[in-house]
């Protein structure tokens, strides 16, 4: 008997699951990407073949440019706003200062509440309107005199988009903390001491010996922040409704898919959505998988 | 370790690739959806079944069911036909059985019965029954059956079955050799009959009248009833109209207890076929029997007009009292197209000239081919296009099950005590008991359930339509109303699940919809929706409802929906106080608007319009396209009459483009309530917006006319830019009628008026009760009875929901550049690419 009888037994308890995802989660993907290589446009499915022309459509529509961009503007200010601050908050609380557990819940709170609720939220902070309607933080930045602070926030043109970050850095930032966090506790406190022999300051500490060791929950940060930030919808929703300067494919997909019932183009974006998550994805489960093959 | 982990991988992908596959390949092989409505002859060949229950298993009525099947199989050779006929008792059997699939939800695709209440009282009352109208609209039946028939077959104006062979029940069979020997004429009137019954009992002949069992006592009852009273009093029995405790009624009963003098005293003991026999026999001169008898009487060889006579009973000359078997179409037949073309048949010329010269019969059409059919059906034929048309009560016609077995039970009591004032009073017990019709409206007796769809789940919204729902109630109270409302999205949520169900085959009865293209563009265009234009001319709409509103919500002449409220679209509300101050009176004009924003800015207000998010500018626009081009050319930018690219679009744009430059720069951030509450909050003087604005200023405390003031948005004067919210009937609601009556109820005065003093909107009838209205909505429904109707782009009316989605993309894009150009070519191509433009 070659296969034993555990095995037998784990592929029975695992099959369910496999079959539940191939239909629920590859079957989908399968149909949507059939979908989007047809003209389906209305409430029944019309699935006349029609190539790669929903794609074509949408690199040439102007709208999907300006997502793109709002995309890319977005991604690129949460994950280093996210990285940055969640590392600074990790090396603070590495100081074994006091109330340690404190701070950290403080600051892992905000990932507990759900992006509607700090969209609402920052959507009262960030208030553009000005003059005697001022509210939200302009209003406090008038009240302090910081005049050179006030600003239309989100609904500055072209840059609007960027603003949309400071709530997702906010909620998300915390979150990064903790993963450096972990990340530090696991440096053997050797190796500090060892540079302290050699004589490092504490800039060349971490600027030799710790960063270069946390690169890994970098990668891992940026693969989980990257595609939160890919996907991002409810964000936006939530503090500008839905507005096409601060349009991204996401938003793009829901309207064009159940308000205009386009649902050939529709599902064209849910598949460049699912690529652009691929291309992150998949090359760190690559490196993942060879580097747990190693260890 | 390595290895089991490397097989189970494989393992997963090839099962992954293989569920892959199948989910693309299988959907790639969907055929085509088939659009309903079209003829099923024209459908792609497949395996299509039609199933059709009868309890025609024997002699003339199976071989004539043959023939007709034969014709079947000829025009729809694609179609396999499913013959479940059910031997036994006259029907008794099959009836049982039907009930029993019935109750099992197995309909069959249609069923055979007798044309009339029996169908309706049992059928139609568990709303197990299509009705038929539209079929009888299409094959053009209403001018080739007796106009007086349809009534007998309908209820509330929807007809029911489709009846394939016409009986008479009202036949006056003798003996022509036993007249002459004993000189008696063929009677005509009822008088007449007891003379020369009179005569010729004393001629020896006992019994001159032959009777055979009770049933066949019955069949005579109706036949004296109806010469005794007349076509019409005799019709007002069954319809509730005439009391049976009248006076004429006590005299039709002596009538037939006088008959019943003439009759053989072993009658209980006799079939019909017994009964009639007597009289070719020679031993009875009459026999009052259906015309099947005829052809009893030639089976026994006997020759017309030398050995039987006939002639209708006396006293009912003119009036053919009938009976029918039909076929119908039940709610949900599982195959609807192939019963559909069933009937098609059943009801064509070539299929009744099939069925009945086989069967004996004659056909319910007028127009059957004479040479066809033998010397007595040929004259039933003449009369049947000639005669008053009654029903007939031993054949189910004009009672149902429930009525007939009371008189049934009353009049076996009389015939054992012939008490006629006992009899007339079990009469009109049974009327009470059974024959009554339900109170209040007719319709009441509807049951089951109706699931109506929309997106009302709050605030006056939601109020509305529980008002709504309560009129409902009181009209139909034995109507289950399932409430499937689905917050969230101004409607998006509530559309993205109703186009889930409706792709996955789950229609509601009915449900909301904002009237106009975005219901056509979107489920007529997929065949969702059935024509109301029959509930509209039923219910008298159309002559309430304004003209120019009928072809917005219409498409090539079918009317797809029933608009409950109504919203005005091209409002400009305005701050008195602060037009007081400024100096401005309300502007008219294009020209005076924009002079008034200018004094106004000049005066210190850096936004004299307070604009909000997107979709409100797509509003405003709307409105500033119609005041710049008009009403005519506004609509024809809708219907494709008028191009996007024309000198004037750009004019209008360039007008838009001025308007903007006097809005707020935050009003991406402001909802519609945000900005309207500027106006009233002095910070802004203008706001063109719906009317719903007065809702909300009357929830912030506002008093109207002092606080804050409306007009037609400057320009527009004399045109009512409208949006509605209607329901709508699908095809293949499971529950039709129950919808259907929804529908009348959202299209009635009294649930307009239930609906929209709550809601805060105007009914879409002109008959409103202005009393239950504010002074607002009063002002609107005197422009909404005068003005031309134009609708609204933003709220669905002119634009399909892609066309819509097109222009918001481009309005989105221009508001980024103001680029007037570029947003007229883009309106261009979106009127091309989604609309009617070519």
């Amino acid at each position: 008997m070659r296969i034993k009888r555990e095995t037998l037994l784990s592929v029975a308890l695992v099959t369910p699951s496999i079959i539940a995802i191939a239909i629920f989660v590859y079957g989908f993907i399968g149909w949507t990407a059939r979908v989007s290589l047809s003209k389906w446009k209305g409430l029944l499915p019309d699935y006349t073949w029609v190539g790669l022309d929903n794609f074509k459509g949408l690199f040439q529509d102007p709208r999907f440019h300006i997502d793109i961009r709002n995309t890319l503007i977005f991604t690129v200010i949460f994950v280093i706003g996210s990285l940055f601050i969640g590392l600074g908050l990790a090396i603070l609380l590495d100081q074994n200062i006091k109330g340690e557990g404190f701070f950290r819940s403080l600051y892992l709170f905000p990932m507990a509440i759900s992006f509607i609720v700090t969209g609402v939220v920052w959507r009262w902070l960030m208030n553009p309107a000005m003059g005697s309607r001022m509210s939200g933080l302009n209003l406090l930045f008038d009240t302090l005199g910081l005049d050179f602070l006030i600003n239309k926030w989100y609904t500055t043109p072209t840059w609007g988009i960027a603003f949309i970050a400071i709530p997702a850095i906010w909620q998300m930032s915390g979150y990064t903390m903790a993963l450096y966090l972990g990340g530090l506790r696991g440096i053997p406190v050797e190796l500090r001491e060892a540079a302290q022999v050699d004589g490092a300051n504490e800039v060349q500490i971490y600027r030799f010996i710790i960063l270069p060791l946390l690169r890994p929950i970098t990668l891992s940060a940026m693969i989980i922040l990257g595609h939160i930030s890919l996907k991002v919808f409810d964000l936006i929703v939530a503090v500008a409704g839905k507005q096409l300067p601060l349009d991204v494919p996401a938003i793009y997909m829901w309207q064009v898919t159940f308000d205009g019932y386009f649902f050939g183009r529709g599902a064209a974006i849910g598949i460049l959505l699912l690529l652009s998550v691929a291309v992150l994805i998949i090359p760190y489960l690559i490196y993942t998988l060879r580097t747990e093959a190693e260890v | 370790m390595n290895g089991r982990k490397v097989s189970l991988l494989i393992v997963t992908l090839l099962i992954l690739f293989s569920m892959v596959l199948t989910a693309c390949g299988g959907k790639t092989e969907t055929p085509a959806p088939v659009a309903p409505g079209e003829q099923p002859a024209e459908q792609p060949a497949g395996k299509k079944q039609v199933e059709v229950f009868s309890w025609w298993t024997g002699g003339g009525e199976a071989a004539g069911l043959d023939a007709m099947i034969k014709v079947f199989n000829q025009k729809y050779p694609d179609i396999e036909f499913i013959n479940a006929a059910v031997a036994g008792g006259a029907g008794t059997n099959a009836r049982a059985v039907l009930a029993t699939r019935l109750q099992a939800g197995d309909a069959p695709d249609s069923w055979q019965g007798h044309a009339g209440q029996e169908l309706i009282g049992t059928y139609v009352a568990a709303g197990q029954l299509e009705p038929l109208n539209f079929l009888y609209e299409a094959n053009g039946w209403l001018d080739v059956m007796p106009e007086t028939l349809i009534p007998l077959i309908s209820q509330d104006g929807n007809i029911y079955s489709v009846p394939v062979n016409i009986h008479r029940a009202n036949v006056l069979w003798y003996n022509p050799t036993v007249l002459e020997e004993n000189d008696v004429e063929v009677p005509t009137t009822l008088p007449e009959f007891f003379a020369a019954m009179d005569k010729l009992q004393a001629a020896g002949m006992d019994a001159p009248l032959a009777l055979g069992e009770q049933w066949t006592v019955m069949h005579l009852m109706e036949t004296i009833f109806l010469a005794s009273l007349g076509s019409d009093a005799y019709n007002a029995l069954w319809d509730g109209t005439k009391s049976w405790a009248d006076p004429d009624v006590a005299k039709a009963i002596s009538d037939f207890e006088k008959v019943l003098t003439y009759t053989n005293s072993d009658s209980a003991s006799l079939s019909w076929q017994d009964a009639s026999q007597l009289v070719v026999d020679g031993d009875a001169a009459f026999n009052i029997m259906g015309d099947w008898a005829e052809g009893f009487f030639k089976e026994l060889g006997k020759e017309p007009m030398t050995e039987f006579g006939w002639a209708p009973v006396p006293g009912t000359d003119g009036t053919f009292q009938f009976l029918s078997d039909s076929f119908v179409l039940p709610t949900g037949a599982p195959n609807r197209d192939a019963a559909i073309a069933w009937l098609t048949v059943a009801g064509s010329k070539e299929g009744q000239d099939a069925f009945n010269p086989v069967k004996g019969s004659i056909p319910a059409r007028s127009d059957g081919d004479k040479a066809l059919y033998d010397v007595y059906l040929q004259s039933a034929m003449d009369d049947w296009a000639k005669d008053v048309v009654v029903g007939s009560l031993t054949h189910g016609v004009v009672a149902n099950d429930s009525w007939k077995s009371e008189i049934d039970t009353a009049l076996g009591l009389y015939l054992l005590e012939k008490d006629g004032k006992t009899f007339q009073s079990a009469l009109v017990a049974a009327f009470d008991a059974s024959g009554k019709p339900a109170p209040a409206p007719v319709t009441s007796s509807l049951s089951g359930d109706v699931e109506v769809f929309s997106w009302w789940t709050g605030g006056g919204e939601a109020a509305g339509l529980d008002a709504m729902i309560e009129v409902f109630g009181q009209k139909y109270p034995n109507i289950n109303f399932i409430n499937a409302a689905v917050a969230g999205g101004a409607g998006t949520n509530a559309r993205a699940v109703l186009a889930t169900r409706l792709q996955a085959g789950d229609a509601p009865d009915s449900w909301q919809g904002h009237a106009g293209q975005e219901l056509i563009g979107t489920y007529v265009a997929a065949g969702q929706l059935e024509p109301l234009n029959f509930l509209y001319e039923a219910n008298g709409w159309l002559d309430v409802m304004p003209e120019t509103l009928i072809p917005l919500i219409s498409q090539d002449g079918n009317i797809y929906s029933v608009p409950v409220n109504i919203h005005r679209a091209n409002v400009l509300w305005y701050n008195p106080t602060v037009l007081k101050d400024a100096g401005v009176a309300v502007p008219t004009s294009l020209d005076e608007f924009f002079t008034a924003m200018d004094t106004l800015k000049a005066a210190g207000m850096d936004a004299p319009l307070a604009m909000g998010e997107q979709w409100t500018v797509m509003h405003l626009m709307e409105t500033i396209l119609l005041a710049s081009l008009g009403s005519d050319a506004y609509n024809g930018l809708w219907d494709g009459s008028k191009s996007w690219g024309d000198a004037d679009v750009a004019d209008a744009l360039a007008d838009f483009v001025k308007v903007l430059s006097y809005t707020n720069s935050d009003s991406a951030s402001l909802s519609w309530q945000d900005a309207s509450q500027l106006v009233v909050d002095g910070d802004a003087a203008f706001n063109i917006m719906g009317d719903w604005a007065e809702g909300f200023f009357k929830e912030l405390g506002k008093e109207p006319m002092t606080e804050f003031g409306w007009a037609p948005v400057p320009g527009t004067d004399g045109t009512f830019q409208f949006l509605s919210d209607s329901f709508v009937l699908p095809t293949g609601a499971p529950h039709r009628d129950a919808a259907i009556a929804w529908l009348t109820v959202a299209g009635s005065k009294e649930g307009q008026d239930a609906f929209n003093p709550v809601k805060g909107s105007i009914p879409a009838r002109s008959d409103g009760d202005k009393a239950l209205y504010d002074v607002y909505l009063q002002s609107a429904m005197d422009d909404w009875a005068k003005d031309v109707v134009v609708g609204s782009l933003t709220h669905g009316v002119v634009a399909n929901d892609s066309w819509k989605s097109e222009i918001d993309t481009a309005l989105g894009l221009f508001l980024l550049d103001l680029d007037v150009e570029n947003f007229q070519t883009s309106l261009v191509a979106a009127c091309v690419a989604s609309g009617p433009c070519k």
